[in-house]
């Protein structure tokens, strides 16, 4: 969901009433230096800009200020001393989350990881790699190709997203469908906790007590900052193949998805993209020879080992002919390979020139139910007249309805955000989920209420409080305010912190602009 | 109590005296065992459990209800057999929606006409539940491959300590909203909750399955193998390295199971053959196969007493090295690895396990973890004798943050009445 103007201009501003985001304590501000060096900390407003929204960029709030630390010990030093001091903090890696989850609200403090991106080790005997946060997820698969290892979760932001951010959100990727996502490949973690005490997660041997690892991905940084974290790697594949076909019926084109998900065949990728991509992507300079007046493109890619690899294909390509595909090209070398992903690959950029503002919408869907989902998409959309482009990973069903739209024009913000609610809503209602793989954020707080019952939404709660039990680690995110307060019988964990942040449910800031948070440097 | 919960679910869902006695908890018999036919009548049982503090054992088909301490208090098993719906089936879409008290082959039996397979192989006895495996987080020699629950479990139905039932995850393969509770929940040996319904992903039962047996007289060419079928990129679904085992091994013995499209196994099994030269491999024919696999889960569901060894599987020399200084280690009772995993398991059937009892078994247990947990290694005891238990925490909660578990387990569990003293203390 996107806020209205009303609700954006109060983010922009970075706190209800208007005023600025209320600068930092020079005492504050100097211990904070004392930690991380003159030059890691920012609280200058104009050099803070950058900081003001992540990849979604409808919302905008300015952080107070930016402390960029360089280790384990320093990020525990400046919780500490942020804690101590009653400020609120957010974990940012790249900035490229599409949720609004690296947003600073209620007066929180960015810690950056971005000069912690050190590869610490590469064990390809154990096939592990330890990594700090802000490594750039495609410079560890760059790292571990020598060993012929890969890392295999890749968001198509992987240039730019960091394995931090990937944790936090469980980012997922086009060739997640055979691999898995992010939660699948993190097996330890080192977490500084939003008090500043540091533990490891997971380690060498076999889950002892609760799956804490397990836990922490997806958690979006609101139960601390990891500042080590331990993944698996996996072979490259010996070779690959990829195919593209053609449709001209867009229904068709996801009948064929569905067919091959039940055939029982395993693509490492399935893609999909719509009539409204394809025209983007070829008007643009990224132009990848797909033809212009198709309804959808599939992109389907086999790896492994090579015996046994054209079976496969050949199957696929059975299955999309037999559901109407007009036209289906394939390759095997790398070149050619590349030139078919193309259009999918530079599809985001190829929309975002379209119009001034695009919202990517992220949902899933049972894969059966992918037509209908599909035509709900399209039919929603053109009742409200806006314009919708879908490229997505079709194998999970995961969704992408970007939506073309200019943030400046009111009355198109408030169309797309009741879409965007009538999308959801739609997606649930055959079965499936608000969000795949871009988190909740701030974005997508007030969708948890479709799919979980209040029981549920106090439980994550009450799991949050038992990490951050005074609300300083990324508040405003994630849970609707509404539910927040304490369920029956919790026992004393979450009591303390009610009536301090975004937890107490009286605070009534219900659209995720709270003041900054009550502390010695107000 | 015994009435009261007569009151919840029915007369014949609550069995007392002799009836209550398979489900005892090493050896204590609990006061009544309750099966409720509904998520409702759980949470009522669970809602007035705690309200009255009546300590509770969560169960499935009661089949490893040994693992653990003893529980310092038992009043109540509760168990999830009577929940036993296949609620949503669609083949096409490769994802099911069951009770949590279906049984694993009964489960396995239904998907795999559809050409399917939950992607699991734990140790177990007949009637060991899908909720039982969950809650247990088990994964067997398969794991190589497929990973264990957490990969393949995509929501679930609770009912926690104090009676609230709630919706974890979804149905749907790919999901990321909200807190990931069913991680949490997945290996939580019910002291979070009773699992009542399960979500899971399922995969098409591999084209091509294949076993092949190398043999040697001693561990080390074996080993050797192992590195060697890691280098040549094998893949197998399954690594096992075995020490003689009477109906499974006949000697040292590495099991290489392998899993795909015919093209990519008979690619893989040529792999495996030149890479695990001088050694010879042999393939086992489909019936040799399953009787090895079935006769390898016989003894590990008869094991009285289990540690589990784990570290890199770059250490399994040293691993294995660990575990033969348990006494009775390959002369009285076996060894098996999840070689590809570093994972090193004994297999003490009951008659091994009188001596267990011995000091010197609690001390080279202790010396074993202690060595293993310099390099963040683990011990755990899978299960054990009550007495050993007592003397030897089971899990070795050295250096994991405790702190956090409780808090986690007191909010699931505020009365702090299931499995007492079990796990989490
Ligand atoms: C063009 C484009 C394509 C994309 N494609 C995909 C895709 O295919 N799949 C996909 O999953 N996503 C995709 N994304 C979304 C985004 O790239 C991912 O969510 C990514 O994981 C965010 O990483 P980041 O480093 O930019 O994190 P940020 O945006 O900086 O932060 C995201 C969240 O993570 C938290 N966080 C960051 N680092 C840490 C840490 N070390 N410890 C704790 N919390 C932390 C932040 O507080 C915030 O809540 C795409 C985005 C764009 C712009
Ligand atoms: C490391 C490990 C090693 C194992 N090794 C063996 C082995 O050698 N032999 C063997 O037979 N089994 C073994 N198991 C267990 C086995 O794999 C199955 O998990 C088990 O048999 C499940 O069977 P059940 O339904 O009878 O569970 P039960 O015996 O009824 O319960 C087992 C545990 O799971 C909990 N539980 C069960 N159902 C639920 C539910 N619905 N909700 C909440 N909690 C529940 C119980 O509280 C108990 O802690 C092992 C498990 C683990 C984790």
């Amino acid at each position: 969901m996107i806020g209205s103007r009303e609700e954006i201009g109060r983010v922009a501003r970075g706190g209800a009433g208007g005023s600025e985001p209320a600068p930092l304590d020079a005492a504050l501000v100097a211990e904070l230096r004392g930690i991380v060096g003159e030059d890691g900390v920012t609280t200058d407003p104009g050099r803070l800009l950058v900081y003001e929204s992540d990849g979604l960029t409808a919302y905008r709030c300015r952080p107070r200020a930016v402390v960029r630390p360089r280790g384990t010990a320093e990020v525990s030093a400046v919780l500490r001393v942020l804690d101590r001091a009653g400020v609120p903090f957010v974990a940012r890696g790249a900035g490229t989350g599409l949720s609004g989850g690296a947003l600073a609200l209620e007066g929180a403090v960015v810690v950056s990881l971005a000069r912690m991106d050190r590869i610490l080790s590469i064990d390809a005997a154990n096939r592990r790699a330890r990594v700090e946060p802000g490594v750039v997820n495609v410079r560890l698969s760059r790292a571990a190709a020598p060993y012929g290892l890969t890392y295999a979760p890749d968001p198509s932001s992987q240039a730019a997203c960091t394995i931090g951010g990937n944790v936090a959100e469980n980012a997922g990727g086009p060739h997640c469908l055979k691999y898995g996502v992010t939660l699948n490949h993190v097996t330890g973690l080192t977490v500084v906790l939003p008090d500043g005490r540091v533990v490891e997660l997971g380690g060498a041997g076999e889950t002892v007590g609760y799956d804490l690892v397990g836990l922490f991905v997806g958690s979006e940084g609101t139960f601390g900052i990891a500042t080590e974290i331990e993944v698996r790697l996996v072979p490259v594949p010996e070779a690959a193949e990829t195919l593209l076909a053609i449709f001209d019926d867009v229904n068709a084109a996801s009948r064929a998805v569905s067919a091959i998900i039940a055939d029982g065949l395993l693509p490492a990728a399935l893609e999909m993209m719509d009539r409204e991509t394809i025209q983007a992507v070829e008007a643009s300079a990224y132009a990848a020879g797909y033809p212009v007046d198709a309804a959808a493109a599939l992109v389907v890619e086999f790896d492994g080992a090579a015996a046994g690899l054209s079976a496969e294909v050949n199957r696929a390509r059975e299955i999309c002919e037999r559901l109407g595909a007009r036209e289906v090209r394939t390759a095997r070398e790398a070149a050619e390979r590349e030139r078919l992903w193309q259009g999918r690959k530079k599809a985001f950029g190829a929309l975002g020139r379209l119009a001034p503002d695009i919202l990517v919408q992220d949902a899933v869907v049972p894969r059966t139910r992918l037509p209908e989902a599909l035509a709900r998409t399209y039919e929603i959309c053109g009742r409200y007249g806006l314009r919708v482009a879908n490229v997505f990973h079709a194998g999970d069903g995961n969704l992408h309805p970007t939506i073309l739209f200019d943030r400046r024009d009111p009355e198109q913000v408030e169309r797309v955000k009741r879409a965007s609610r009538e999308v959801m809503a739609a997606c649930v209602a055959v079965g499936g989920t608000i969000t795949g793989e871009h988190g909740v954020g701030l974005d997508k707080r007030d969708y948890m209420e479709l799919i979980f019952p209040d029981a549920t939404l106090e439980a994550m709660c009450a799991v949050r409080r038992v990490f951050d039990p005074r609300g300083r680690a990324n508040p405003g995110k994630v849970l609707p305010v509404r539910v927040c307060r304490e369920w029956a019988g919790p026992g004393t964990v979450m009591v303390d912190a009610v009536g301090e942040t975004a937890f107490a449910p009286e605070s009534g800031e219900a659209e995720g602009v709270v003041q900054p948070a009550g502390g010695a440097d107000d | 109590m015994i009435d009261a919960l007569r009151g919840i679910v029915g007369a014949d869902a609550v069995r007392t005296g002799p009836a209550a006695a398979r489900w005892a908890v090493h050896g204590r018999v609990p006061t009544a065992v309750v099966a409720p036919c509904t998520t409702g009548e759980a949470a009522a049982v669970l809602a007035l459990a705690s309200h009255e503090g009546w300590a509770v054992e969560l169960a499935g088909g009661g089949t490893w209800l040994d693992s653990g301490r003893p529980p310092s208090r038992l009043d109540i098993v509760l168990t999830a057999e009577r929940l036993t719906e296949i609620a949503a089936y669609e083949p096409a879409d490769l994802t099911i929606s069951v009770g949590a008290g279906l049984p694993i082959e009964a489960f396995q039996s239904h998907v795999g006409r559809h050409g399917q397979w939950l992607a699991l192989d734990p140790a177990r006895k007949p009637g060991a539940t899908i909720g039982g495996l969950v809650a247990t987080g088990s994964a067997g020699p398969q794991r190589l491959a497929y990973g264990t629950p957490r990969d393949h479990v995509l929501g679930l139905e609770l009912v926690t300590g104090n009676g609230h039932v709630l919706t974890m995850g979804g149905r749907v393969v790919k999901n990321v909203a909200g807190y990931d509770l069913v991680r949490l929940v997945i290996g939580s040996r019910g002291t979070l909750g009773l699992i009542t319904a399960v979500h899971l992903r399922l995969r098409p039962l591999p084209k091509r399955d294949e076993t092949w047996v190398i043999e040697a007289a001693e561990p080390d060419p074996l080993m050797d193998a192992v590195d060697a079928v890691r280098e040549a990129f094998v893949e197998p679904a399954a690594l096992e390295l075995l020490s003689p085992i009477p109906r499974v091994a006949a000697g040292w013995t590495l099991l290489a199971r392998l899993h795909g499209s015919d093209g990519a196994v008979a690619d893989a099994a040529d792999r495996l053959v030149r890479a695990v030269s001088p050694l010879s491999a042999r393939r086992l024919d489909a019936a040799e196969a399953e009787a090895v696999w079935s006769a390898l889960n016989e003894w590990e569901a008869a094991a009285a007493l289990a540690p589990r060894l784990a570290d890199r599987p770059s250490n399994l020399r040293d691993t294995l090295a660990l575990a033969r200084t348990l006494p009775g280690a390959v002369t009285r009772w076996p060894l098996a690895a999840h070689a590809g995993d570093g994972i090193v398991r004994g297999l003490v059937p009951s008659e091994a396990c009188g001596d267990a009892l011995r000091p010197d078994w609690a001390r080279t247990l202790s010396e074993a973890r202690a060595a293993l947990a310099e390099r963040r290694g683990t011990l755990i005891l899978a299960c054990g004798p009550a007495r050993l238990l007592g003397e030897v925490d089971p899990l070795g909660v050295e250096g994991i943050p405790l702190e956090l578990m409780r808090g986690l387990r007191d909010t699931f569990d505020p009365a702090g009445v299931l499995a007492p003293g079990r796990f989490i203390r």
